[in-house]
C-alpha cells in the first residue's frame, strides 16, 4: 500500500485493512483499533498511547519508537519490531510476541501475563515491576535488562539469556530457568521458592538473600 | 548471607523444620483448587521469609516508628537490638533511655568501641549491653526485636558486602547504605528469632541467655497477634516513612534520591500488607483469606475482561480487604451529617494518595446490589465493579473456610470433601443473587466454581508482594485512567 493514508478514517474506525500501510509518526492515541489488520505496517514513532489494539494483527509490523503506553496490545505481534517503544503499563496479556524485537523498550509496569515471547529480543529493556507471570520466554534474550521487582512466577525461561540482568526483589516462584544463562545477573533478594535452575549458568551472579545463598 | 548470622540461622531453622518448604503457607488457592481427597488442615499461616532490600534511610525511619510505638503503647516489651558498631548505638542511646522507662528488658548488641559502655543508658537495671567479638557475623547485622503480649515487631537485616554493592561500591552518604532482610509484626516469627538470638548470646553470657529464654516463655504470641495495636503502629510507620521521604526531597546530596524515595513509599504499602497479613494470622479459621480472595478475584477479573489497571487495583484491594471488616461488623463507623459513613480501616489507606482508589474498593465491598448495604447504600452498577467482585468473592471464600473449620472442629468430622463446602458456600451466594450480590457476578462465580471442579487451577498471587502491581510506580500509575468517583451516594 503506497497511497496516503487517511488518519482520520483510521481514528474513527473506518479503515480495518491496513496491512503494509505506512502510518509512521501518526497521532492515534486513545483510538479503537481493535481487530484491525496491520500486518507489516509501519507505525514507527506513532503515538498509540492508550489505544485499543485488542485482537489486532501486527505481525511483522514496525513500531520502532512508538508510544504504546497504557495500550491494549492483546494482539498478534509475531516478529514485530518494537525497539525503543514506550510500553509503560501496556496490556500485553497473552500477546503473541514470538521473535519480536523489543530491544531498549520501556515495559515498566506492563502486564505480560501468559504472553508468548519465545525467541524474542528484550536486550536492555526496562521491565521494572512488570507482570510476567506464566509467560513463555524460552530462548529469549533478556540480557542487560532491568526486571527489578518484576513478577516472573511460573514463567518459562528455558534456554533464555539473562546475562547481567537485574532481577533484584523479583518474584521467581516456580520459574523455570533450565539451561538459562544468568551469568553476572543480580538476584539480590529474589524469591526463588520452587524455581528450577537445573543446568543454569549462575557464574558471578549475586545470589544474596535468596534460597541459593544458604 | 553471612554464615553464623541470625538471619542465616533463622533461614536454616526454617528450612530444617519445614522440610521441603513446608513452612511456606499453602500456595494461593491450594485448598480451593484441590479436587478431592482428605484436606490437610490449613497450614499454620506461618509467615514466609521474603527478603527485601532497604536503604539505611528507610531502616532508620522504620525503626524509630517501631520504637516510638513502644512508648505510645506502653506495652513493657522485651527488646533485643543489634547496632553493628557501638558508635551507631551511641546515636540512639538517649532514645533507648526513654525506652528503658517502659520496656521490661532491653538487650543491646554491638561491636564495642567509641564509648559503647560509657553512656548512662547502659547502666540501667533493665538494660544489658553485649560486646560482640570482631569476628561475630552479628556485628554486621541490624536487628530490632520487640516482643510483648500486646505488640510485636521486628527488623532483621544485613548490610551488603563490598562485592554485593557492585562496581559503584559502597555509597559515600551513610543513609544510602543498602541492607537486605525483612521486617514483620508476626509475633511467632519475632519470638522464634529472639530464641535464636538468645542462643547466640549464650556464647557471651549463659545467664543472659537463660534470662531471655525465661522472659520469652512468658509471652503469649497468640494474644499478641490479636491485639488492635498494630493499626496504630502502621499509621505511625507510614507517617515516619513519609517524613523520611520529605527529608530525601529536601536533601540535595543524595546520589540515589529516586531509589531512596521509592524504597520509603514501597515500605508504606508493605506496612499495610503486613497489617492484613496479621489479620489472617490471627484468624485460625481462615488464615489464607487474603491470598485466596486475591486469587479468586483475579480469575473473576479475567472472566470480566477487566483492563490491567482495574485488575491490579482489585488484586491489591483483595490482599488488603480484611483491614476493613472488623469495624463494619462492630458498627463502629463514623458518620458526619448526610455523608457516607467512614470505615476507619479503609480510611487508614487514604493516607497514601495512590491507595485512595484501593480504599474506595475496600470501603464499598459491603454494599448490597439492592441498595440496602453499607456504608453508602449504593445500588446496582453504582457500586464499583471491583467492590462488587471483592464483596462476593470474600463472602464466598469466608463461607468455604468457615464450613471447613466448623467441620474440623466436630468430635467426629463428617466425610464431606472440599467440594461440598464449596457447593454449599456457592448455594448461599446464589440464594442472595439480585439482593445482596450482582446476578452477573454470581453467574461468573458459578462458571469459576465449575471450572475449579473440573481441574482449573487458580492463578498464583505472589506471596512476596513485589509491587509488581505498578501501584507505586508513578510513571505507570499516571498513565492509568483515573478511578471514576462515585455518583452522589444514595443514603439509606
Amino acid at each position: 500500500m503506497s497511497q496516503a493514508i487517511d488518519i482520520d478514517a483510521i481514528r474513527i474506525g473506518k479503515l480495518k485493512q491496513l496491512s503494509g500501510a505506512r502510518i509512521d509518526d501518526a497521532e492515534l492515541s486513545g483510538c479503537d483499533l481493535s481487530g484491525v489488520q496491520l500486518s507489516g505496517a509501519i507505525l514507527s514513532g506513532s503515538n498509540l498511547s492508550r489505544a485499543n489494539l485488542n485482537q489486532a494483527r501486527l505481525e511483522g509490523s514496525n513500531l520502532v519508537g512508538a508510544d504504546l503506553s497504557g495500550a491494549d496490545l492483546r494482539a498478534n505481534l509475531w516478529g514485530a519490531n518494537l525497539m525503543q517503544c514506550n510500553l509503560t503499563g501496556a496490556d500485553l496479556r497473552g500477546a503473541n510476541l514470538r521473535g519480536a524485537n523489543l530491544m531498549g523498550a520501556n515495559l515498566t509496569g506492563a502486564s505480560l501475563t501468559g504472553a508468548f515471547l519465545s525467541g524474542a529480543t528484550l536486550v536492555g529493556c526496562n521491565l521494572k515491576s512488570a507482570d510476567i507471570r506464566g509467560a513463555d520466554l524460552r530462548g529469549a534474550n533478556i540480557s542487560d535488562s532491568n526486571m527489578k521487582g518484576a513478577d516472573l512466577s511460573r514463567a518459562d525461561l528455558q534456554g533464555a539469556t539473562l546475562t547481567e540482568a537485574n532481577l533484584e526483589e523479583a518474584n521467581l516462584q516456580e520459574t523455570n530457568f533450565t539451561g538459562a544463562s544468568l551469568a553476572r545477573a543480580n538476584l539480590l533478594c529474589a524469591y526463588l521458592e520452587g524455581a528450577i535452575t537445573t543446568g543454569a549458568d549462575l557464574t558471578g551472579a549475586c545470589k544474596t538473600g535468596t534460597l541459593l545463598d544458604l | 548471607m553471612l554464615a553464623g548470622s541470625i538471619l542465616q540461622k533463622l533461614m536454616q531453622e526454617r528450612r530444617s523444620t519445614d522440610g521441603s518448604d513446608r513452612g511456606i503457607p499453602a500456595k494461593t488457592g491450594e485448598n480451593l483448587s484441590q479436587e478431592s481427597g482428605p484436606q490437610e488442615p490449613q497450614t499454620s499461616g506461618r509467615t514466609p521469609l521474603n527478603f527485601g532490600v532497604y536503604y539505611k534511610n528507610t531502616l532508620v525511619a522504620l525503626c524509630h516508628a517501631l520504637e516510638d510505638a513502644v512508648l505510645a503503647t506502653k506495652t513493657s516489651p522485651l527488646m533485643v537490638t543489634a547496632f553493628q558498631k557501638g558508635k551507631w548505638y551511641l546515636q540512639e542511646a538517649d532514645r533507648y533511655a526513654d525506652l528503658a522507662d517502659t520496656a521490661d528488658k532491653i538487650v543491646i548488641l554491638a561491636a564495642p568501641g567509641a564509648g559503647f559502655r560509657e553512656h548512662p543508658t547502659g547502666d540501667r537495671d533493665n538494660v544489658e549491653l553485649v560486646d560482640l567479638s570482631v569476628d561475630d557475623p552479628v556485628s554486621e547485622e541490624w536487628h530490632l526485636m520487640i516482643m510483648s503480649s500486646r505488640y510485636s515487631a521486628m527488623v532483621l537485616c544485613q548490610e551488603l558486602t563490598e562485592d554485593e554493592y557492585g562496581p559503584e561500591g559502597k555509597p559515600e552518604n551513610d543513609l544510602e547504605r543498602k541492607f537486605y532482610g525483612f521486617w514483620t509484626f508476626d509475633p511467632a516469627l519475632v519470638k522464634e528469632t529472639i530464641a535464636i538470638t538468645a542462643d547466640h548470646v549464650g556464647r557471651y553470657s549463659t545467664q543472659l541467655k537463660a534470662d531471655l529464654e525465661e522472659r520469652l516463655a512468658d509471652i503469649d504470641t497468640q494474644a499478641a497477634s490479636k491485639t488492635g495495636e498494630v493499626g496504630n503502629v502502621v499509621m505511625r510507620v507510614v507517617d515516619y516513612l513519609k517524613g523520611g521521604d520529605r527529608q530525601v526531597e529536601a536533601t540535595e546530596t543524595f546520589k540515589f534520591a529516586g531509589a531512596l524515595s521509592q524504597n520509603l513509599v514501597s515500605n508504606e504499602l508493605q506496612a499495610y500488607l503486613r497489617m492484613a497479613q496479621l489479620a489472617d494470622l490471627a484468624d485460625i479459621t481462615n488464615p489464607l483469606a487474603a491470598a485466596e480472595v486475591a486469587s479468586l478475584c483475579e480469575m473473576m477479573g479475567q472472566f470480566l475482561d477487566l483492563p490491567v489497571w482495574q485488575m491490579q487495583r482489585l488484586r491489591l484491594a483483595s490482599l488488603l480487604h480484611r483491614i476493613a471488616p472488623a469495624q463494619l461488623e462492630s458498627g463502629a463507623m463514623d458518620s458526619e451529617g448526610d455523608s457516607c459513613p467512614l470505615n476507619p480501616g479503609a480510611q487508614t489507606l487514604r493516607v497514601l494518595p495512590r491507595l485512595r482508589a484501593i480504599a474506595q474498593i475496600i470501603a464499598h465491598q459491603h454494599e448490597w446490589w439492592n441498595g440496602t448495604g453499607q456504608p453508602a447504600g449504593l445500588a446496582g452498577d453504582n457500586i464499583p465493579v471491583e467492590a462488587r467482585t471483592l464483596g462476593l468473592v470474600a463472602a464466598f471464600q469466608h463461607a468455604v473456610a468457615h464450613r471447613r473449620h466448623k467441620d474440623e472442629q466436630r468430635a467426629s468430622p463428617s466425610a464431606k470433601n472440599e467440594w461440598q463446602y464449596v457447593a454449599d458456600a456457592f448455594a448461599d451466594c446464589k440464594a442472595q443473587s439480585g439482593e445482596r450480590w450482582d446476578p452477573k457476578l454470581v453467574e461468573i462465580l458459578s462458571f469459576l466454581v465449575s471450572g475449579l471442579q473440573q481441574g482449573l487451577s487458580l492463578p498464583s498471587i505472589p506471596l512476596k508482594m513485589t509491587l509488581s502491581t505498578g501501584i507505586i510506580d508513578s510513571d505507570v500509575v499516571d498513565s492509568w485512567p483515573t478511578y471514576q468517583p462515585l455518583e452522589t451516594p444514595t443514603s439509606k
